[in-house]
């Protein structure tokens, strides 16, 4: 067994590859009409994993039937290869995070989190570590119903660690965090990621996750549309753009399209594609024109998750 | 037959309601309040017996005036069935089942948990209304100059034993229909209407109405009281009565645990 020091300041066992998440043809229809469908995908240990999709996309019935809320029409999903619900201690095996408003607000946070300490075996004296770790050491004491979303979330975050899981799944765990509260969750994400834990945070926020994210899954009205890293992703979507100016666009737009290059006129610059920077610049070189600048553009995440989901909408 | 590893769920499962009840503020103040309005009940109901029952106190037999102390344990007992509904009901309101059942995802394990703590809360209500009914009771007759009844006699224990027991057999009955019907109010008029049913079968034809009170709760525990004597409509026999009740609480949970996992949460 292999203890490590965890994020929240507790040894914990260093995950395996058995933390492995695994969704099968996954397929959830309410009222015929299917919300998720043949949805299949991989979590990995050691990195965090983004689960994208615009809202109503079926990110959180997903995440729900990975933990069984959910009963979905047809596949499966196992995590370690078990289904969630055969784990022999799943409290302890998975922290989940999928609604901060899921308490009852007459308790305090102490209190809350005593009931789930109970119920998932753990020694309720690592509430107040966890409590000091989310940021609420000062309001455990306090009624529930007098936090903000944010206390709430850091609350659910709480829970979810109690047990110092070697898997978590997060669904949206950055709603109702301020700027220094996100910076905050993006840096216990990649602590956990760090220590070798599965990360799994769903969001539909690109900017987000582009910063939080190693790969991501993205999803489209339900169906799965890619299964990447981010680098792989956005230098797919992004056609190897390079911003020109120089002092006579005209001729080396022209030089360009020679050597194969895609060269339009954006805002006053050249937007060339499918030719590098190095050789633009030995073109420019060549044909004796002053570059002004020459940046390649990086695709973000939000713009390749546009391109990607826009190619995977049917068209009405 | 309950694996190892499902009692052990079952144990932690039981040790988080236990936790959630006692930091439930409205459930502490419904358990203080069932013993408040079973004192105030039997209080008003000895006070009043020449009102409602046209006889005064003296005029009663012992039997009627042990009947008229325990009402206050009725009483309590329609707490009870409040309390184990919104037990229930309060956390599906809330979503707080999301919570729950992500921790304990073998449902049934949630739904007995509720069932047995319920029943355990509702056994020492039972004991403690009872206890201060009686007293209350019995100070109130010795007041009033009236024989109060022995509590060592055979008949006197039965019926006290026999009106405890409505209280957990209702308290598992409410948490079970809290798990069958949508909402809080219905589950309890789902309980109430179950408690109403000997009066309904008194509509019947005279042999199938004694058939359907063989059948129901109330019966049961009116013949295990001894509430119920031979000959009455309602009048099983002890071991029949047992069983009804086992049959029942099993009946119940089965229900609810099956309606539970069938739901998305």
């Amino acid at each position: 067994m292999n203890l490590v020091e965890s994020s929240t300041g507790t040894d914990v066992v260093a995950p395996t590859l058995g933390d492995v998440i695994e969704a099968r043809g996954l397929t959830k229809r309410y009222d015929g009409r299917a919300v998720v469908s043949d949805l299949s995908f991989r979590v990995r240990p050691g990195i965090v994993t983004g689960f994208l999709g615009a809202n109503g996309s079926g990110k959180s019935t997903t995440l729900r039937m990975l933990v069984g809320l959910v009963r979905p029409n047809a596949g499966s999903a196992t995590i370690g290869g078990v289904g969630y619900r055969d784990l022999p201690r799943p409290a302890s095996q998975v922290g989940i995070l999928l609604d901060p408003n899921a308490v009852q607000r007459f308790r305090t946070g102490i209190d809350h989190l005593t009931w789930m300490c109970r119920v998932s075996g753990t020694d309720p004296a690592v509430i107040p570590a966890k409590l000091e770790a989310v940021g609420l050491e000062g309001a455990g004491r306090q009624r529930i119903g007098e936090y903000s979303l944010g206390m709430c979330q850091r609350l659910a975050l709480a829970g979810t660690m109690l047990a110092d899981p070697p898997i978590v799944i997060l669904d949206e765990p950055i709603n109702g965090l301020d700027a220094e509260g996100i910076r905050w969750m993006r840096r216990l994400l990649r602590s956990m990621a760090d220590e070798g834990r599965t990360v799994l945070v769903s969001s539909h926020l690109m900017d987000e996750m582009e910063k939080t994210a190693d790969r991501v899954i993205i999803i489209n009205q339900g169906r799965l549309v890619e299964d990447v890293t981010i680098p792989e992703l956005t230098a797919w979507t992004a056609g190897d753009c390079v911003v020109v100016r120089s002092d006579d666009d005209t001729t080396l737009a022209g030089e360009l399209r020679a050597v194969g290059g895609r060269v339009k006129t954006v805002r006053g610059a050249l937007d060339v594609r499918d030719v590098t920077t190095e050789r633009i610049g030995q073109v420019a070189l060549a044909c004796r024109i002053a570059l002004v600048e020459l940046r390649p553009v990086r695709t973000t995440l939000e713009e390749a998750f546009l391109s990607i989901t826009d190619e995977a909408t049917p068209r009405k | 037959m309950i694996d190892v590893a499902s009692r052990n769920s079952l144990s932690l499962a039981l040790a988080g309601e236990r936790a959630k009840l006692v930091s439930w503020p409205n459930g502490r103040r419904t358990i203080g309040f069932a013993l408040l309005a079973a004192v105030l009940a039997t209080a008003f109901f000895l006070l009043t017996v020449a009102i409602t029952a046209g006889k005064t106190l003296a005029e009663l037999t012992t039997r009627q005036s042990l009947e008229v102390m325990l009402m206050g344990v009725d009483v309590a007992n329609i707490t009870v069935i409040v309390l184990a509904v919104l037990f229930v009901a309060e956390e599906t309101r809330t979503r707080l089942v999301e919570v729950s059942v992500a921790l304990t995802p073998r449902r049934h394990n949630i739904v007995l948990a509720k069932a047995l703590l319920m029943a355990a809360v509702a056994c020492a209500i039972a004991v403690v209304a009872t206890v201060l009914v009686v007293v209350e009771g019995m100070v109130i007759l010795a007041l009033s100059g009236v024989d109060v009844p022995s509590l060592t006699e055979g008949w006197v224990l039965r019926m006290t034993f026999g009106t405890m027991l409505m209280l957990p057999v209702h308290a598992v009955v409410g948490v079970c229909f809290a798990y069958l019907l949508p909402n809080a109010l219905l589950s309890f008029l789902g309980v109430f209407g179950v408690m109403s049913l000997p009066s309904l079968a008194t509509l019947l034809p005279l042999e199938l109405g004694r058939a359907a009170q063989f059948l129901l709760i109330t019966p049961a525990v009116h013949t295990i009281s001894g509430v119920s004597q031979p000959g009455a409509i309602d009048y099983t026999s002890a071991l029949s009565a047992v069983l009804i009740l086992a049959a029942w609480i099993g009946l119940v949970i089965a229900a609810a645990i099956v309606a539970f996992r069938a739901r998305d949460v």
